[in-house]
């Protein structure tokens, strides 16, 4: 039934149908605007990757051709915007390892999110460096290999990993900063209670 | 390794749980940028089908005036230019003898186009005359080509005669040899001469043997000269047996005035009228409106069906066309139509317009019509107005056809059958209310409606023709439309018709 609304929904895009057009955008904008979050450095680029990437989607809806999800299919989209949108104004920003300690020691408990550290956790992404944010994202979101993210931001395989690597090491510190509640769990052999 | 796949569980964690809100704002620029988007798309498809209206007028224009250029056939007789002054010096250019009236010569007749057929007298034998050969040359565009004549002038040349053709052998230097002289020069002897033809255009040029030995050329199309004029196309030369003739190259062109425009010239303007035709029509119809739900609650067009009704529709208009063929023609045209239809409605709601505003609305088969809210009243998404409402609908229409006509039938009564398509422009669209007492008129606020749609035509007609070059005729035809009229509303709306169109044809060609 679902498939059949979607069917409905693209029809009417193709047609231009501006009732169609809306209802796509109310059925997935906040999922969408959330995919952009990450890859943006603010709210406001977020929105702009968000409004560029549903315009891209209006335009080449009739492209659609029914392999996977229309979910799936504008999220591809919004992020391919968003990488578009990076390499525009990319540069690269290599962190050095030694900047930031070590938090090998440290686990952490996911139980501690809810919707207020979920979005400090996305504002932290957002302040990485944009190479590294743009990797982590890819690796950690779209589920990307090393290989696959090195083609899409024209950076090679080992620049890739340094930069998740850099990514992960930066996140760690903030983390580690900024939740005051997190509680060091160490286990006799290590593992997380 | 295991602290860095915590973190990305973290992440993900977090994207699952985390809630956003899209800013309202948001979607009003969306859809501010699919208007223009839009607006491209109609500039894109409109502009191409300009494009392809003004190929295919200039196609027609061209193909007219190619038809207008080439002549069709072109025969001057002799005697249009008979009694034009030729100058001495010319006189060797040419050979005319369209003057000629010797009643005295028995052997003579002379022909309505003044030239003189002189057969020869009995004791010639075969041999000695009329060895001219027939020839067909086509002459082609810009093509030179030589023509071999040859004439057997007669022996023992009457003295009649020989006093003719000495007259008609226009050289002054020979003007003053005596007949018998010219008799004795002119036996037996094979005169030969060239003849050079030029043509610009293309022309048949046809030498023939006649029943009386005579040579009879015909270029139609050549060029002659005469004095200082350039003129049309060369005349049928009659070269009586024993004639002397010296013509040499002709390529120079003579002018024919006006009016003494030749039976030729008038047979090719004669061909471009008949070719085309103009017509005027008026057509009563019946229209009706084919809908399509694309709503995405099945909201149903019945409650459409129900409300609406038709009240009258016509089409009037003038065409124009020409004949490609003997049986096939292609017009275009200017039509002029208009259609009504009466609505009720037991209730109107709020809703809210294109623009963003509150507004009564009433949908329509032809959009959605909004009543701006005038008053002082504060409108809500979802009020009702809970009156009974009825209305009236006019629609005008402008539409440029383009229709391909097949005929049969014979010249007093004919039947055709065409077809076409159109393009249709909404011109303008009004709405007459009555709410109780009140009256009211909305004009041109109508959501949805596309200010142009294309259509199409079919019908069967039946022409008489009265006098001259006027016909009447009647044409039973159905008018459909190929796209929707309304977009972005909750229907698709296809509007057709069927009616008579009755009118008079005007072929300036076919006058008598």
């Amino acid at each position: 039934m679902n498939r059949d609304l979607d069917d409905n929904l693209i029809r009417g895009c193709i047609e231009w149908d501006r009732n169609a057009q809306n209802m796509l955008y109310e059925k997935y904008a906040s999922q969408m605007i959330a995919v952009c979050l990450p890859y943006s450095r603010n709210r406001e680029e977020a929105e702009d990757t968000f409004h560029e990437g549903f315009m891209k989607v209006f335009q080449n809806i009739s492209k659609f051709n029914g392999t996977g999800s229309l979910e799936g299919w504008i999220r591809r989209i919004m992020v391919n915007t968003a990488i578009d949108k990076y390499k525009k104004n990319s540069h690269l920003f290599i962190v050095s390892i030694d900047e930031y300690p070590s938090a090998m020691d440290r686990y952490y408990s996911t139980d501690f999110l809810s919707n207020d550290g979920a979005a400090e956790l996305f504002e932290m992404i957002q302040k990485l460096p944009p190479v590294c944010r743009m990797v982590f994202n890819l690796f950690v979101f779209e589920g990307l290999k090393h290989r696959e993210i090195a083609k899409k931001l024209d950076i090679t395989e080992g620049t890739s990993k340094s930069n998740l690597s850099h990514a992960r090491s930066i996140l760690k510190r903030k983390i580690f900063e900024n939740f005051e509640y997190l509680e060091k769990k160490a286990a006799p052999d290590g593992r997380k209670q | 390794m295991e602290e860095n796949s915590e973190i990305d569980r973290l992440a993900r964690k977090a994207s699952e749980l985390l809630k956003t809100n899209v800013p309202d704002s948001s979607w009003k620029r969306l859809e501010a940028e699919l208007d223009k988007q839009q607006a491209m798309r109609y500039k894109k498809q409109t502009g191409r089908f300009r494009l392809l209206s003004i190929c295919l007028a200039l196609l027609l224009i061209s193909f007219m005036f190619y038809h207008f250029l080439v002549p069709t056939s072109v025969v001057i007789n002799v005697g249009d230019i008979s009694g034009k002054k030729i100058t001495a010096l010319q006189v060797d250019h040419y050979d005319i003898h369209s003057k000629h009236s010797a009643p005295d010569l028995n052997t003579s007749t002379v022909s309505n186009d003044q030239s003189v057929h002189a057969s020869p007298p009995n004791d010639v034998t075969k041999k000695d005359i009329g060895r001219g050969k027939s020839m067909n040359t086509e002459i082609k565009n810009h093509q030179v080509q030589n023509v071999q004549r040859q004439y057997v002038s007669k022996q023992n040349v009457p003295r009649k005669n020989a006093m003719l053709t000495q007259s008609t052998v226009s050289m002054p230097d020979k003007n003053s040899a005596s007949p018998k002289k010219a008799q004795n020069e002119n036996a037996n002897i094979i005169h030969e001469s060239s003849v050079t033809l030029k043509s610009e255009t293309p022309a048949i040029g046809i030498a023939e043997t006649g029943s009386d030995n005579s040579i009879l050329i015909t270029e139609p199309g050549a060029e002659v000269s005469e004095g200082d004029g350039h003129g049309t196309a060369l005349n049928q030369m009659q070269i009586d047996p024993g004639r002397n003739e010296k013509i040499t190259d002709i390529t120079s062109t003579v002018t024919v005035p006006a009016d003494q425009d030749t039976s030729a010239t008038a047979e090719s303007k004669k061909g471009l009228m008949q070719k085309l035709f103009a017509e005027a029509f008026y057509s009563p119809e019946h229209s009706w409106i084919h809908l399509r739900d694309v709503s995405d609650d099945n909201k149903g067009i019945q409650e459409y069906y129900d409300r609406e009704k038709f009240i009258s529709a016509f089409t009037a208009g003038a065409n124009v066309g020409y004949s490609l063929h003997q049986k096939i023609d292609v017009a275009t045209g200017f039509h002029y139509s208009e259609r009504k239809y009466s609505m009720t409605y037991p209730e109107i709601y709020v809703g809210k317009g294109f623009d963003g505003d509150l507004h009564y609305q009433y949908p329509t088969s032809w959009g959605i019509v909004e009543k701006p809210n005038t008053g002082n009243r504060v409108l809500h998404d979802g009020d009702t107005l809970q009156k009974t409402i009825s209305c009236t609908q006019s629609i005008k229409i402008i539409s440029i056809p383009l229709m391909i006509r097949y005929r049969l039938g014979g010249k007093k009564l004919q039947m055709y059958c065409s077809a076409g398509m159109s393009a249709n422009f909404i011109n303008h669209a009004i709405m007459n209310l009555r709410i109780g007492n009140i009256e009211g008129m909305i004009e041109r606020n109508i959501d949805g409606l596309k200010p142009l749609y294309f259509g199409y035509m079919v019908s069967i007609g039946f022409k008489y023709h009265l006098i001259g070059g006027f016909s009447v005729f009647a044409e039973p035809v159905f008018r459909g439309s190929l796209n929707s009229v309304v977009e972005n509303i909750d229907i698709k709306s296809y509007p057709h018709s069927a009616g008579l169109n009755a009118g008079i044809n005007f072929q300036p060609g076919s006058c008598k």
